[in-house]
């Protein structure tokens, strides 16, 4: 019986041999149909029809073996190996050895650190994921490498439109060209300058006469508006015949009247006005012995770009009143409409980069230093310098009418006697470094001139003699102030409200602050950046 | 970690190289496999290292008792449960909150939909897997009876995370006993320089004009002729992401020894909708029709039900959205409609039509894939056809299309067999030589720019990285 059992299952084994040896027949037959590994163009070779069956004459052999090979094809194969890999070998000895920046001066921000090591990050992805961003980051010659980049986009076609304004407008000046675009305007842009004020609380609410304004007529819940020194009549400017050249998100490239723009349009959210309004009041309230200043800064949206362009609801201009009028009447208000509309023939904005001129950063400055009631230098004390500059919305969009499309960069460096050192969001000390370093200039990054970075909080100490001691919480936009403000204070706190990462209210006690100026873009204000203003009274 | 990264690049890769070639045996080297695919999966995901270790076991030991079971119906239970277990693990993963999310809409009760973090290439070395345990259960091929062998399989960084789907089959062989050649090594380069092209150079500077249009812009404003162009633009960056990461894949798989399956063959130049499929992301189409197609569940109305569960599978596959779904039911549609025409009949059509046919039908399959909302989709579909008071064209589109012209001539060249083409001609004209000398600057100029490209690259996506 058992004997009987052996057999069966010999028998049985002897079967099951031959099944699988049926199957590896099968298999090995399954395997000749598949699709031989190209070498020479990325996708598979069309060996295959469309019926499956292989071409006559094309080998099916799935691993090419060396001995087939041909001398030739074994050269060919020598010096590809041998290029491509010692390139490899190079790269990868330069990645590996050469120093790596630490600053990045066309972002305007510090590159990232190695991280250190925690278990809590390791389990979370984010201490590897942080090496590989520190690897990706710190690239040797990054800021070389990515221009050079950028300049192989641009060879991708060509701008139709590009080659039409180019010659036009070439090489335009800044400010210059505000007054070209007013004399040349089929609808000019009324700029009427506002009369002398008498004094800052008797003037009458500023009326807002844009077009597209909606206002806050709606908005019952608003407190009244403060009283300010009236601006006159200003009218946003009108094109019905501005032509969107190029469009990347809200980057914005336009032709306006014979001139070549290059802006980003405002795109506040009124939702956020009640969170910065509230942050602000709560400031002033917790803070009650400082002189609490805010500034939501216009920008070339409401002095240079046509209406028809814009798409928001609220315009810019009247956002900024409208948050305005959220503020307690113990803030102290910078209204740059009134500031700047006087000096709009001036040399006050970028026409292709979405900040301002140190010329309207002056103005904006010496606003501040008149409502402060502290010293301010004239303008003919700073020494002045010119370079010329790309604007970022070129560097954002690599839009290719943009690239021969320069503009002078005018900046003011005071001559008093200041120092400043920069600290990290964690208040730690980091170097000290000049207020505006001009030695590391660079036409591609020139808003950096202005402090570096905008994530390092700076301390700067003056010649000033006031006790006066002023706390800045920003966002990028009011950098160009900082130089013009040496002169009026002792010391000079600018933190941006995006790189904090400890209590502003305490800070401003410990610091012993007087004066507290909180300046932003009314976008930022109305935006997440706004949003942050909180966020670091309350942590 | 991703292929398209500098640290990637330049330090894992290179780590990796120098580890595999300085070990001689082939048992050292597949621990150096086993070793950096690990790390490879750990960097950005380091719980799941487990999950995939647990999956392999799992599957490992279902291997070994189908062996010990063998035509028995414990080894069919064997292989149910394991079958089971892996699928339950993608639907757990994959798909429990596109569930709940639509159990809630359609009872009463809304319960809260679980935000489950999905394990990276999940849906790849779930199918893998799948295919060994079917394929042990079938007895096409050798259970595996080392487990870091396995582990192997299943982990290899090259084609763990976004294939192509490898069929144990297909590197059964060469897992103990692989030969590494010149010629290997030469063609890896090759395939990963220009995986490495295809995907910097090509698609990620095609999904900025996509980004611009479907994404930031106003779709409901968008003209006709945008529309079409920016739809155009996302098949064939879909085409160079997807095409470019599997080039690597085999690429960095030559260079180890290993000959992967192709996934992609000029899936453009196809005449109807069966072809395409033939052409395109070939190991996923593969793998329905060998575990899926043929499942006795239907009766006698297999023939065209068991098309449908493919298609649904398929479109269900890439992702837990309805709009992948009737994307692969659209294209179900349309191989059943060809498969009632037959193949004798479709081959009588003119070139031209068939042509203008497929084109059409797989660039507006695209734009299904592309738009998971609904109200999203119905606007480009009736932009596509102006149905929404829109434009025929627009000066942004015009101006897009000129300011990237060099960028499409190039991408048309490498949708097409233009270099195998040249190249046979080259070699039949002797010229061999002179092709492999530029092949071997091309793959230089295109690591080197594609790595410049790679500096701070903010636009950096992987579509297939996802499923």
């Amino acid at each position: 019986m058992a004997e009987n059992n052996k057999n069966k299952s010999a028998e049985l084994e002897e079967i099951e041999k031959i099944y699988r040896e049926k199957q590896k027949e099968n298999q090995s037959e399954k395997k000749e149909k598949t699709i031989k590994v190209s070498a020479s163009g990325g996708d598979a070779p069309c060996g295959r029809r469309e019926d499956g069956k292989k071409k006559k004459g094309k080998p099916s052999v799935k691993n090419p073996q060396p001995d087939k090979d041909s001398p030739e094809q074994k050269l060919i194969q020598k010096i590809n190996i041998g290029v491509c890999g010692s390139i490899f070998a190079i790269l990868v000895v330069c990645l590996l050895v050469l120093p790596r920046p630490t600053i990045s001066e066309s972002e305007k921000r510090p590159l990232a650190k190695f991280p250190q090591f925690s278990w809590g990050d390791y389990w979370s992805g984010k201490f590897t994921e942080d090496i590989s961003n520190f690897f990706n980051d710190t690239v040797p010659m990054r800021d070389d490498l990515k221009q050079f980049g950028a300049s192989f986009r641009s060879l991708f076609g060509f701008s139709l439109d590009g080659v039409t304004i180019v010659g036009d407008v070439n090489k335009v000046e800044s400010g210059a060209s505000q007054t070209e675009v007013t004399t040349q305007s089929t609808k000019p842009i009324v700029i009427v300058t506002p009369p002398p004020a008498t004094s800052d609380e008797s003037a009458p609410a500023p009326e807002s006469s844009d077009s597209t304004d909606n206002s806050s007529s709606g908005e019952t819940s608003a407190p009244a508006p403060e009283e300010t020194k009236p601006v006159g009549s200003f009218m946003t400017p009108t094109d019905p015949n501005a032509e969107v050249l190029y469009r990347e998100g809200n980057q914005i490239v336009y032709n306006s009247l014979g001139t070549l723009y290059a802006g980003v349009l405002y795109n506040g959210n009124r939702d956020y006005s009640r969170e910065y309004a509230a942050a602000m009041n709560s400031l002033a309230a917790q803070l009650p012995h400082m002189n609490i200043y805010s500034m939501t800064a216009l920008t070339q949206n409401t002095f240079f770009t046509p209406v028809e362009l814009n798409e928001v609801t609220y315009s810019e201009q009247a956002d900024a009143t409208f948050l305005k009028n959220q503020l307690d009447k113990s803030i102290k208000v910078i209204d740059t409409l009134n500031v700047l509309a006087p000096h709009a023939g001036e040399s006050i904005f970028f026409l292709r980069d979405c900040h301002w001129q140190q010329l309207g950063a002056y103005y904006a400055a010496e606003e501040l230093a008149r409502l402060a009631e502290v010293p301010f230098a004239p303008l003919d004390s700073y020494r002045k310098e010119e370079e010329d500059c790309l604007g970022s919305v070129y560097l954002n969009t690599q839009y290719d009418g943009l690239m021969y499309e320069g503009e002078i960069f005018t900046y003011y460096v005071p001559q008093n006697d200041y120092y400043v050192d920069y600290y990290d969001a964690d208040m730690e000390f980091q170097f000290d470094y000049p207020l505006m370093p001009e030695s590391d200039y660079r036409a591609s990054s020139f808003y950096s001139l202005f402090m570096v970075a905008d994530s390092y909080i700076k301390h700067i100490r003056t010649d000033v003699d006031n006790d006066r001691i002023l706390v800045v919480l920003k966002d990028d936009y009011p950098s160009a102030m900082i130089p013009c403000l040496t002169s009026s204070f002792e010391e000079i706190y600018v933190i941006d409200v995006r790189y904090c990462n400890f209590n502003v209210i305490n800070f401003c006690i410990e610091k012993g602050a007087t004066d507290v100026f909180v300046g932003m873009t009314t976008e930022s204000a109305l935006s997440d950046v706004g949003a942050y203003l909180p966020y670091i009274m309350s942590i | 970690m991703i292929f398209v990264d500098l640290f990637f690049l330049y330090v894992f890769m290179a780590a990796c190289f120098i580890a595999y070639f300085v070990s001689r045996k082939t048992v050292y080297r597949n621990w150096v496999l086993i070793v950096f695919s690990l790390i490879f999966y750990a960097w950005g995901e380091p719980v799941w290292v487990f999950l995939l270790l647990g999956s392999v076991g799992i599957n490992f030991g279902a291997g070994l008792l189908i062996e010990k079971w063998r035509d028995t119906k414990k080894a069919t239970i064997a292989m149910a449960v394991a079958v089971i277990f892996d699928i339950c693990v993608l639907l757990f993963f994959k798909y429990t909150g596109f569930f709940v999310e639509n159990f809630n809409a359609i009872s009463p009760v809304d319960l809260p939909v679980p935000k489950i973090v999905m394990p990276i290439g999940i849906s790849f070395f779930t199918f893998q897997i799948l295919s060994y345990v079917i394929d042990c259960y079938w007895g096409t091929i050798k259970v595996q009876r080392s487990f870091p062998k396995l582990l192997m399989y299943i982990s290899m960084f090259p084609q763990l995370v976004a294939g192509p789907i490898v069929r144990y089959s297909v590197i059964e062989k060469e897992i103990d006993d692989r030969k590494i050649t010149m010629s290997d090594i030469s063609d890896g380069i090759t395939r990963i320089c220009v995986g490495l092209g295809k995907k910097v150079i090509l698609a990620n500077n095609l999904s900025v004009i996509v980004d611009s249009f479907f994404k930031n812009g106003n779709l409901g404003e968008l003209s006709v002729l945008g529309t079409w162009y920016t739809v155009i633009v996302y098949a064939m960056q879909v085409y160079f992401d997807f095409s470019g990461y599997s080039d690597i894949a085999i690429g960095i798989g030559r260079i180890f020894g290993f000959h992967f399956d192709e996934n992609f063959n000029y899936p453009f130049i196809s005449k109807n909708i069966t072809e395409f499929w033939q052409r395109w992301h070939i190991s996923l189409g593969t793998f329905f029709r060998d575990y899926v197609l043929y499942l006795p569940i239907f009766g006698k109305r297999r023939k065209y039900l068991n098309l449908f569960l493919v298609w649904f599978c398929t479109g269900f596959w890439h992702g837990a959205s309805w709009n992948y779904i009737i994307w692969g039911l659209y294209f179900g549609v349309f191989i059943l409609i060809e498969r009632m025409i037959g193949a004798k009949r479709l081959k009588k059509i003119p070139l031209v039509i068939t042509h203008i046919y497929s084109k059409l039908v797989i660039i507006v399959g695209f734009g299904i894939f592309y738009f998971v909302d609904f109200g999203k989709l119905t606007t480009f579909l009736g932009n596509l056809i102006g149905l929404n008071g829109n434009s025929l064209t627009d000066k942004i589109s015009l101006q897009s299309m000129t300011a990237n012209l060099w960028l499409f001539i190039a991408c048309i060249i490498f949708c097409l067999p233009v270099i195998p083409f040249i190249k046979k001609k080259m070699e039949e004209a002797k010229l061999a030589v002179l092709f492999g000398a530029g092949q071997t600057v091309f793959n230089v100029a295109a690591f080197v720019m594609s790595s410049i490209l790679l500096v701070n690259a903010t636009n950096n996506p992987f579509i297939y990285w996802q499923f």
